[in-house]
């Protein structure tokens, strides 16, 4: 069985007053999810990824994590919590975790496919955010991780091993 | 002054990344003492200030910036008449004809309205279309209930609701 190690960062660009903003780095690798998204769709789509950048920096800065913001389909996973940006007129979706109102997860994301959306199968970053949403919920039953009201901000155990491909 | 990268400082507490912390201005080395000193006491996430992203935001023109604002504060303040007024989605919905998942697409705050659309919108819920485009008067809520449990709820955990809501 393979290990994939990796961490739960803050992106400063977008945490603020209002939500921390956070995403995934694997072992070994320089960027995080996040990261590999913008470079993987910014020269395809770059309007959209513009437009992504200001929307998470206004959740984190100015408007906090409104359930409004957030689209979970039927058929996914119950432990994937959603998609962020999902709208029809969109090329691309940003699928995310959210811990209550104030910290947000961004995993990777994908284009839309088809007219409804729908994804044939998981693609590999919503897999990924499955399996980490599900560690971060039991990690936050044990209490190893938790909402530091005093820091306002995610805090705990935030490095992680699970399964990989 | 001298200026260097950020890397993994020895004796981070973050072993498993194995990555480059990239920062954008040049720092002098008491800056960058300063800065880990203070990354390796605190127990939250490690900061991370990325490369990318900053320059995806420099590219942003003025133009899209707005656009995007004005569509934010748009389905803010629908959403908000919506709230005032305990109004649902589906309601809000059944009013205009429409399905709900469009009424969500439009509060979500990338829908690109058109005048018309907010005209409908402005009858649904029975204000001027004006009411989109003005801050919102702030809620006075006078009675409050005040709700404390016990338990094994950390004791700065409370919550109130106005008595006016509905339960």
């Amino acid at each position: 069985m393979i290990y994939v190690n990796y961490e739960i960062i803050e992106l400063q660009q977008f945490s603020g007053k209002r939500a921390g903003i956070y995403s995934v780095m694997v072992a070994n690798d320089n960027l995080t999810l996040f990261d590999h998204f913008v470079k993987a769709y910014v020269k395809e789509h770059a309007g959209e990824i513009r437009s992504i950048t200001q929307y998470l920096a206004y959740i984190g800065n100015r408007y906090g994590i409104q359930n409004r913001f957030f689209k979970v389909k039927r058929g996914w996973s119950a432990e994937v919590s959603c998609a962020l940006f999902d709208h029809p007129e969109k090329k691309l979706r940003l699928y995310c975790f959210r811990i209550g109102t104030a910290a947000l997860i961004i995993g990777g994301g994908m284009p839309r496919t088809g007219r409804t959306g729908r994804t044939a199968r998981m693609g590999v970053p919503e897999k990924l955010l499955d399996r980490i949403s599900r560690d971060i919920s039991r990690k936050i039953q044990t209490g190893d991780i938790y909402w530091s009201d005093q820091d306002g901000r995610l805090e705990g155990n935030l490095i992680f091993t699970t399964e990989g491909d | 002054m001298r200026v260097r990268v950020n890397k993994q400082p020895a004796g981070s507490r973050h072993p498993i990344a194995n990555g480059h912390q990239i920062e954008n201005q040049q720092q002098t080395d008491d800056q960058i003492e300063n800065k880990h000193q203070m990354e390796n006491k605190q127990q939250g996430a490690r900061k991370y200030s990325s490369k990318i992203i900053a320059d995806v935001m420099a590219s942003i023109t003025p133009l899209e910036s707005l656009q995007v604002e004005t569509r934010f504060i748009l389905a803010g303040r629908i959403a908000g008449i919506m709230d005032g007024k305990r109004m649902s989605n589906k309601e809000l919905a059944a009013r205009m004809k429409k399905s709900p998942s469009e009424i969500s697409r439009w509060l979500s705050g990338t829908h690109n309205f058109t005048i018309d659309t907010l005209s409908e919108i402005a009858i649904a819920l029975e204000v001027p279309v004006m009411a989109f485009f003005m801050p919102s008067q702030p809620r006075v809520v006078r009675d409050v209930r005040l709700t404390v449990r016990s338990g094994d709820i950390p004791p700065d955990n409370i919550s109130f609701v106005p008595v006016t809501s509905a339960y």
